[in-house]
């Protein structure tokens, strides 16, 4: 009876999160309850069409608490959250309550931190593990070779006192970083046009998983999965969690550096899933 | 004496941590012992609370605010921005002992109470639920003499069907729960209560589930968030860097009051952090006095 009385509902539903994680599986639940295997690509295409024809979504604004933020475009498909459970074998992050897709500020801070340290390493005559310099960073120990200035990674963008800077933006183990890096949306979230259905085709599935030899008689094995296309406009922002009173003029600068640091990150190295294929990049 | 009543509604999501979990998450948020509902503890409020003040304090007179709080546990307080942060917090260790003449604080916070929780709905994006225990937990405390009735179990009471923003032909799905909605004119008091602090929008998301379906939801629909650190030298996720962590979701609503003992000119500022993850962006809440006409 439910599962009937959900079907019907089903065309109504305009939460991306919900009838991907939940809903749509009332649609298939009869081939469920038989141990038939539901195809990823028609659970996914029905995904999309559920949401045809769905309005904008919003979510909140962040009134008041962002000091700084800028606009960035997807500059290739965007998949986030890929290793997260569904019912289908990739999975998607959703936002908990909105539903739309989003950037969690936690990978943007890993992501501007990352762009900071390989631009400090860059900055060295000797080479070091990234790994030595992090842990260096993160007890506040004196790393003397650091030069006065440095510049940041792919930009000209010149940061004086790099470590210092580096501790006031992200913190250490002793203090917590002074920069907020909130979660970033896209501006305005169109579900029946923004998804998209994407395909990977690995070629020797037993070679990767099985240690097989990579013969050429092995079968692709396409896999589908949930993408966001191209061109998607995501607002990220920036804010301002003083330890103590910063003069105007530093917080400007802290604010200024990380936002260059996430900026050549997203369009360097990007965010999410496949990064290497060019997935996730931003321009 | 005076008593003021304030709303909270969480922008971002809240972490106020119960430390250690023994349950499924590795980091829950705390918790009533008696209902299960999320909430605020009052030392959390205070204790946020008096940090921005202190701030602020700190960034008139120039000083860390470490410095400011050591001149308030000691007690020196000649400047008057420090008398009136003395007066609002109390003062503690060596300050209070010298026989001061201030003392405990002249404000006293309560804890935030769970009034509304945002649970994903089919329609309409996601509906603000409440239970006639919240409600009614809510007018006690206001000190209003309104009381709502009971509501059964998967059913949901609604203001006005018509004019609501989840309902699909009578009927409410949220999270995979079927409920059928009924018009009711008692919540008629509650929603004109909550009109302002909502706006237009939200009003018409709010839902009145039971008390047991209320409690499933903020038992079991908070926000778990996966975290990981990436091993910098590989690029992989590093080993033994897992673990989950809890949060009251963005939309939720609370409500706390201030008890004034003495008359001093003190109001929360309009947002401000709470809890844990701040660099992240977690725990900004937005809160708005509500006025009462009893």
């Amino acid at each position: 009876m439910k599962v009937k009385e959900i079907k019907q509902l089903l065309s109504q539903t305009d939460n991306p999160a919900l009838l991907f994680n939940k809903l749509l599986l009332f649609k298939y639940a009869e081939q469920i309850s038989k141990g038939q295997e539901i195809k990823k690509k028609d659970y996914i295409e029905s995904f999309l069409e559920s949401l045809r024809g769905k309005g904008v979504l919003k979510q909140s604004k962040l009134e008041g608490i962002s000091k700084e933020s800028f606009k960035l475009k997807t500059a290739y498909r965007l998949v986030i959250g890929a290793g997260y459970p569904s019912f289908v074998e990739n999975g998607f992050l959703f936002h908990h309550i909105y539903g739309i897709p989003y950037i969690p500020g936690e990978t943007l801070k890993g992501l501007a931190r990352f762009v900071f340290m390989l631009s400090i390493a860059e900055s060295l005559r000797e080479e070091v593990k990234l790994s030595k310099l992090e842990e260096d960073l993160s007890e506040e120990k004196a790393i003397d070779v650091v030069p006065q200035k440095i510049k940041i990674l792919f930009d000209d963008y010149e940061i004086e006192n790099p470590v210092g800077t580096f501790l006031k933006i992200f913190g250490s183990k002793k203090r917590r970083g002074q920069i907020i890096f909130f979660d970033a949306y896209p501006v305005s979230f169109n579900p029946s046009r923004d998804f998209e259905i994407d395909i990977m085709n690995p070629h020797y599935g037993e070679y990767y998983q099985q240690n097989k030899a990579p013969a050429d008689w092995l079968n692709p094995t396409p896999i589908h999965f949930l993408a966001l296309r191209e061109g998607i406009e995501f607002e990220f922002s920036l804010g301002v969690a003083p330890l103590e009173p910063l003069r105007e003029e530093e917080e400007s600068i802290l604010l200024e550096t990380a936002k260059r640091l996430l900026e050549i990150g997203l369009k360097n190295f990007g965010v999410g899933s496949k990064k290497l294929k060019g997935y996730g990049w931003f321009k | 004496m005076q008593k003021e009543i304030y709303l909270l509604k969480t922008i971002t999501p809240l972490h106020i941590g119960a430390g250690q979990g023994l349950g499924h998450v590795d980091l829950p948020v705390v918790r009533e012992v008696h209902t299960n509902f999320p909430y605020i503890p009052g030392t959390s409020l205070k204790g946020a609370l008096r940090n921005w003040e202190i701030n602020q304090v700190a960034m008139t007179i120039g000083e860390k605010p470490s410095q400011v709080e050591e001149k308030l546990t000691k007690g020196e307080l000649k400047d008057e921005s420090m008398l009136r942060l003395a007066k609002i917090f109390g003062v503690a260790g060596e300050g209070a002992e010298e026989g001061g003449e201030v003392g405990a604080g002249k404000v006293l916070f309560s804890d935030g109470f769970i009034l509304l929780f945002p649970v994903k709905s089919a329609k309409g994006i996601f509906s603000l639920t409440t239970c006639p225990y919240a409600i009614n937990r809510f007018f006690e405390f206001v000190g209003l003499d309104q009381r709502i009735k009971e509501v059964q179990e998967g059913k949901v009471k609604v203001l006005d069907t018509k004019d609501h923003k989840n309902l699909i032909n009578g009927k409410l799905l949220l999270e995979e729960f079927i409920f059928e909605a009924e018009d009711s004119q008692e919540l008629k008091g509650f929603v004109e209560l909550l009109k302002g602090f909502l706006g237009e929008e939200n009003i018409k998301r709010l839902v009145c589930v039971s008390d047991t379906d209320f409690t499933d939801f903020v038992s079991n629909y908070t926000e778990v968030q996966t975290h990981i650190k990436i091993d910098l030298d590989t690029g992989t996720v590093k080993e033994k860097a897992l673990w989950t962590e809890e949060y009251v979701p963005a939309e939720s609503v609370f409500v706390f009051g201030l008890t004034f003992l003495e008359d001093i000119e003190y109001s929360p500022p309009s947002t401000f952090h709470l809890g844990g993850d701040i660099t992240t962006g977690k725990g900004f809440v937005k809160v708005q006095r509500l006025e009462v006409q009893r």
